[in-house]
């Protein structure tokens, strides 16, 4: 087997870009929280804290571009278990914030096992669907068995509760699911199910019902006086080309956390409408480069593994984005690499950089070089 | 491979045609997210700009201070003070306990009562404090923390309280002008304001970092009044009492500079506190004195007679068939006196204020030339008086005239004037025929001292003759020396006056019950210069209603009170009144001079400490004060110091340039302007002390007759306004 090949540097680069885009708009969207909300009146204290975890999530990146992605098929079993052991305890010793309890403190960094168990799911889903690839499209034998952990995961996060989460890490699955053998029925049967349970959770949950109705007051008049809203403004504000970086007026506390969910607001109106554009096509760069990984991939598990990895981080993109243009209601899902983001940031990097290991080994390359080899014969 | 195509349908595409669906799906997505950027950041760009801008920009109007109302010597009667807001975002705040010492050392309040307050709202703005009144906002200013926002707003402080307070006028809730000199002069008084753009965040909450100034804000110019506070002071307290006296219901008093038209004080009762202004009874609002007209009576006649006189239809000697008391000009029209003669001469008409006589004279004046004669003295129309809510009063033209109408016209029956046009009538009288016009502000002063405008005395026109101005001016003399006016004989000098009596006027025609009593004199009446007009108002079967009885004993209490505070010989001053004419000057001239080495010693009691010693000075008498080594130390900061003692008394001729006098002093609270020292009146006569003692607005209980033998409280003693003296005299019956 050739190891030698290059790795995408497109993807190691896309995503370089973007974290050292994140600095400045960290700084900048935080500047103002960090300034009223610390006692010192220190306007960068966020945006130091962002700046460690960004050199963090650059390390991660290269020493998993080393890692040999096989290493993950040989322990997936012990990650996902591991994964269902965290979830589970996060609900029992978890940090409460904000109403959920999401967080498992870790000395300095405190990270939600969530944000690993979007990748660890995906990593054991790609090895299920590797290993019963001859019976997956039988549904006692493959099917069944495969469903049973993304729906134990997708409950697990639910309870948090973190619908939005539990929402795409069920998506990317089911995408994830729909490239694989499987049988098309099954899945439809399985998300037909799953809506009215769906449905049933967010008729329960108050604070999700007042977001839908907020988004339907919003698509009706347009105004509601609220984040959406004053996301909304701060996009309009910027126009074409931006207020520049650092002048955002929206940062002022008028999107509350500027620098995390609705970074990409502050994005829009400080780069205005050609530096919001700048970041679709850089997400949509790495979509095409990350499946194109897949489709190269000289292994099942790869194929899988990067098609899902790729899957969840255009997912996170394409939802954050799309609550912050008011295209759907409003959900607390950071922007992959640009949001001040703790951990979540690091996990991500960590996943592309598994991405890229995948790319070395891609057998497009080895088909190319064997060409080469062929033509020079 | 082979596996795969065992799915049918769709399910048959290959991995790398799903992924290729999926993409080109997500891509859509993109597309569509493109599309609603373009659409929000392109497309309606502008309105979300403009909304933006809005959101963060928060105008803030900085009020200018309005300027200050001074009364002719330049005591401040309207002020600013500031009601000062303290509010607290505890989440804002770096340090509680340390920002909490702060604002209650300069609050002088309860950090312990902050702490409860904050504690209770822990992530909103809270007010923590509110002080109103505070004089000194310097210390607030200087304030800069964090979470703490202090707002002061200007709030107008009348000095004085109640004083003046109808002539001043009030502001509203927005520091605008409502009523008199505060509305009339409001422009002058309002400056204008600035305009700062602050920025603000999300919350609400100001940048913290400079405003930008639009422009800023200009302070009101001052305004200087022709009132002088004493003199208001004193007319203020008689008409209280006359009232509580007499049994009205209200009553007026005006004081006006005969030369010059100057009003000098002015009020009606009841007054009211605009200090207080919600609580206070709104009909103490109201400046009676130009605002409410009535029946003049009695004090008309003058008018008739002068216009009789300037046209030589009579001279002073004139016999008037006054038939008995009782003239019948028709059926139920009968005009009676209280004392029927069968003759009167012209002059016995108006010091004994025949009804009879004076519509007997009106009638060979004629109602053209009686209307005529009333417009020239200003009656029926507006004085011209520079605030707001002047009633002109009602003058009916002769075309309009009936039988009797001119007779009891003449009479000041039928008749609609107010207090000040009649009082200025009878000043062009007092003024050899001269009418002023009325002036209330002397001049405008902007903030930087320079005056922008001044009102100089106007001579609208004249009246009558000097000579007819003489002739009345003896009749008025009659009055009080032998008339109906004789309470109004003053202590000092001789004032000349007429009394006024008139039924007042209801439904059912004119009461038997309800009067009004008026009284408007001069003096001195060899050099007229100051007029004070009194009027009680509905004297309801109260046991006296005459003016002669109810008005005129108020307009000599009045009167000595003014002369005793300007000085006696001042009236005869041409300077009287004069920019530069300070009291000072009139304290000084009570020391009269026999010759170089003579004296006789002023009465110092009472009287500041160093206007003692200016006067001491001019005189080069020498002096000791008791506790004091060195001339600094006769002014002290906060406090009035007032001489309670004097080593040689009052009114004892000093023959020895070298002799010394020696003083004690009491020091008062500089608030405190209503505290006066007794002054030594033991040895004086009943009258003598009674002046004295009234001039400084203490109240006077007399036993026995005679000369004054002791006094309680003692000679010396500091003691508030209205303080009752006992005098015990020496002849106790």
């Amino acid at each position: 087997m050739i190891k030698e090949y290059k790795a995408d540097i497109w993807i190691i680069l896309s995503v370089i870009l973007l974290i050292v885009f994140s600095i400045g708009a960290v700084y900048s969207a935080s500047s103002y929280y960090s300034m009223i909300a610390t006692k010192s009146g220190d306007s960068d204290y966020l945006g130091k804290l962002h700046i460690g975890k960004a050199i963090l999530a650059l390390a991660a990146l290269f020493i998993f571009s080393k890692i040999d992605y096989k290493v993950y098929e040989k322990y997936g079993f012990l990650l996902i278990v591991g994964t269902i052991l965290l979830l589970a305890a996060v609900l029992i010793f978890g940090v409460t914030k904000k109403g959920a309890s999401r967080w498992i403190p870790l000395g300095p960094l405190s990270f939600q096992p969530s944000d690993i168990a979007k990748y660890t799911l995906m990593i054991y889903l790609s090895v299920l669907l590797a290993r019963k690839k001859e019976y997956i499209h039988l549904l006692y034998r493959g099917y069944m068995f495969v469903i049973g952990y993304v729906l134990i995961i997708t409950i697990l996060i639910i309870a948090q509760p973190n619908f939005s989460t539990a929402m795409i890490v069920f998506g990317t699955s089911i995408l994830l699911l729909s490239v694989s053998p499987a049988k098309t029925k099954h899945i439809l049967i399985t998300v037909l199910s799953v809506i009215p349970f769906a449905v049933l959770f967010v008729l329960s949950k108050p604070y999700i019902m007042s977001r839908f109705d907020k988004f339907s007051q919003f698509t009706s008049s347009g105004k509601v006086g609220l984040q959406l809203d004053q996301a909304i403004i701060g996009l309009g504000n910027g126009g074409l080309i931006g207020v520049g970086p650092g002048n955002s007026y929206q940062k002022e506390y008028f999107l509350p956390e500027a620098y995390n969910d609705f970074i990409f607001a502050i994005v829009g109106e400080e780069y205005g409408f050609i530096g919001a554009v700048a970041i679709i096509i850089v997400f949509g760069f790495i979509l095409i480069r990350g499946y194109k990984v897949a489709l190269n991939s000289e292994d099942d598990f790869g194929k899988y593994l990067a098609f899902g990895i790729t899957s969840i981080i255009t997912a996170y993109a394409f939802v954050n984005m799309s609550v912050a243009t008011g295209i759907i209601p409003t959900t607390g899902v950071p922007v992959p690499f640009i949001s001040y983001g703790g951990t979540a940031l690091i996990i991500n990097s960590a996943a592309m950089g598994i991405l890229v290991n995948i790319s070395r080994n891609a057998k497009g390359k080895e088909n190319i070089i064997m060409n080469k080899l062929n033509k020079n014969k | 491979m082979h596996k795969e195509k065992q799915n049918k349908g769709i399910i048959n595409l290959t991995f790398d045609k799903k992924i290729k669906i999926i993409s080109t799906i997500f891509v859509l997505f993109f597309i569509v997210l493109i599309g609603r950027l373009f659409n929000v950041q392109i497309l309606n760009s502008e309105k979300f700009q403009l909304t933006a801008k809005k959101q963060t920009q928060k105008k803030e109007i900085i009020r200018p201070l309005r300027g200050i109302i001074f009364d002719r010597n330049m005591k401040p009667l309207v002020t600013n003070v500031f009601d000062v807001s303290i509010t607290a975002n505890p989440k804002r705040i770096k340090n509680i306990d340390s920002t909490l010492n702060i604002i209650s050392k300069i609050t002088e309040g309860d950090k312990g009562k902050y702490i409860s307050l904050l504690s209770q709202k822990e992530d909103s703005e809270i007010q923590i404090e509110k002080l109103s009144g505070v004089q000194e906002t310097r210390k607030f200013d200087t304030l800069k923390l964090d979470g703490i926002n202090i707002t002061k707003s200007p709030v107008r402080y009348y000095t004085y309280g109640s004083l003046a307070s109808q002539v001043l006028g009030y502001t509203d809730d927005q520091y605008k002008g409502r009523s008199g000199i505060e509305y009339t002069y409001d422009k002058e008084l309002t400056g204008s304001t600035g305009l700062v753009i602050m920025q603000k965040d999300g919350q609400g909450n100001k940048r913290p970092f400079q405003g930008l100034f639009q422009k800023y804000p200009e302070n009101g110019s001052n305004i200087v009044v022709t009132i002088d506070i004493n003199i208001q002071q004193i007319i203020e307290e008689e008409l209280l009492k006359g009232v509580k006296e007499s049994g009205a219901k209200g009553g007026k008093v005006l004081v006006i500079s005969v030369r010059t038209g100057e009003i000098l004080a002015m009020s009606s009762y009841p007054t009211f506190n605009p200090n207080e202004k919600k609580s206070s009874d709104t009909s103490g609002m109201k400046n009676r004195v130009i605002s409410d007209i009535y029946e003049p009576g009695s004090t008309y006649k003058l008018i008739t007679a002068a216009g009789s006189l300037e046209d030589n239809l009579f001279n002073r000697n004139s016999v008037i068939n006054t038939e008995n008391g009782e003239y019948v000009l028709g059926k139920d029209l009968v005009i009676k006196d209280v004392h029927g003669l069968p003759s009167m001469t012209f002059e016995e008409v108006i010091i004994n204020s025949s009804n009879v006589g004076i519509a007997k004279i009106s009638e060979r004046l004629g109602k053209e030339k009686f209307y005529k004669y009333s417009r020239n003295f200003g009656l029926g129309t507006f004085s011209g008086i520079e605030i707001m809510g002047e009633n002109k009063g009602l003058l009916k033209h002769p075309s309009d005239f009936k039988n009797g109408t001119l007779q009891f016209c003449s009479m000041g029956y039928q008749i609609m004037t107010n207090v000040l046009q009649i009082s200025l009538a009878y000043a062009s009288i007092a003024n050899n025929g001269f009418l002023m016009k009325p002036l209330i502000v002397k001049k405008c002063i902007s903030p930087e001292g320079k005056i922008l405008w001044k009102n100089e005395p106007i001579t609208l026109r004249q009246t009558v003759s000097e000579k007819t101005a003489k002739i009345l001016n003896e009749f008025l003399v009659g009055v009080i020396n032998n008339g109906t006016g004789t309470a109004a004989e003053l202590e000092t000098v001789s004032a000349a006056g007429k009394t006024g009596t008139t039924q007042i006027l209801t439904k059912s025609g004119y009461s038997k019950t309800a009067h009004n009593g008026s009284f408007i004199g001069y003096f001195p009446s060899d050099s007229p210069s100051l007029l004070v007009a009194v009027y009680m108002d509905e004297l309801v079967n109260t046991g006296d209603f005459y003016g002669g009885k109810v008005a005129a004993p108020v307009f000599k209490r009045i009167s000595d009170r003014i002369i005793e505070y300007v000085g006696q010989n001042s009236l005869y001053s041409p300077e009287f009144l004069n920019e530069d004419f300070n009291k000072l000057q009139i304290a000084s001239k009570d020391i009269k001079t026999k010759n170089e080495n003579e004296f006789i010693m002023p009465d110092f009691t009472g009287m500041e400490l160093r206007n003692a010693i200016t006067i001491l000075n001019e005189k080069k008498i020498k002096f000791e004060i008791e506790g004091i080594k060195n001339e600094k130390e006769t002014i002290a900061k906060g406090v009035r110091r007032l001489v309670v003692e004097q080593s040689i008394a009052a009114g004892k001729e000093i023959n020895e340039k070298d002799a010394t006098i020696k003083f004690k002093i009491k020091d008062v609270k500089s608030e405190w302007n209503n505290t006066q020292v007794i002054p030594d009146v033991v040895g004086l006569s009943l009258r003598q002390a009674i002046t004295k003692l009234s001039t400084r607005g203490f109240n006077v209980e007399i036993t026995g007759t005679g000369k004054v033998e002791s006094i309680e409280p003692k000679v010396g003693e500091l003691m508030p306004n209205g303080t009752k003296v006992k005098i015990i005299a020496n002849n106790k019956n």
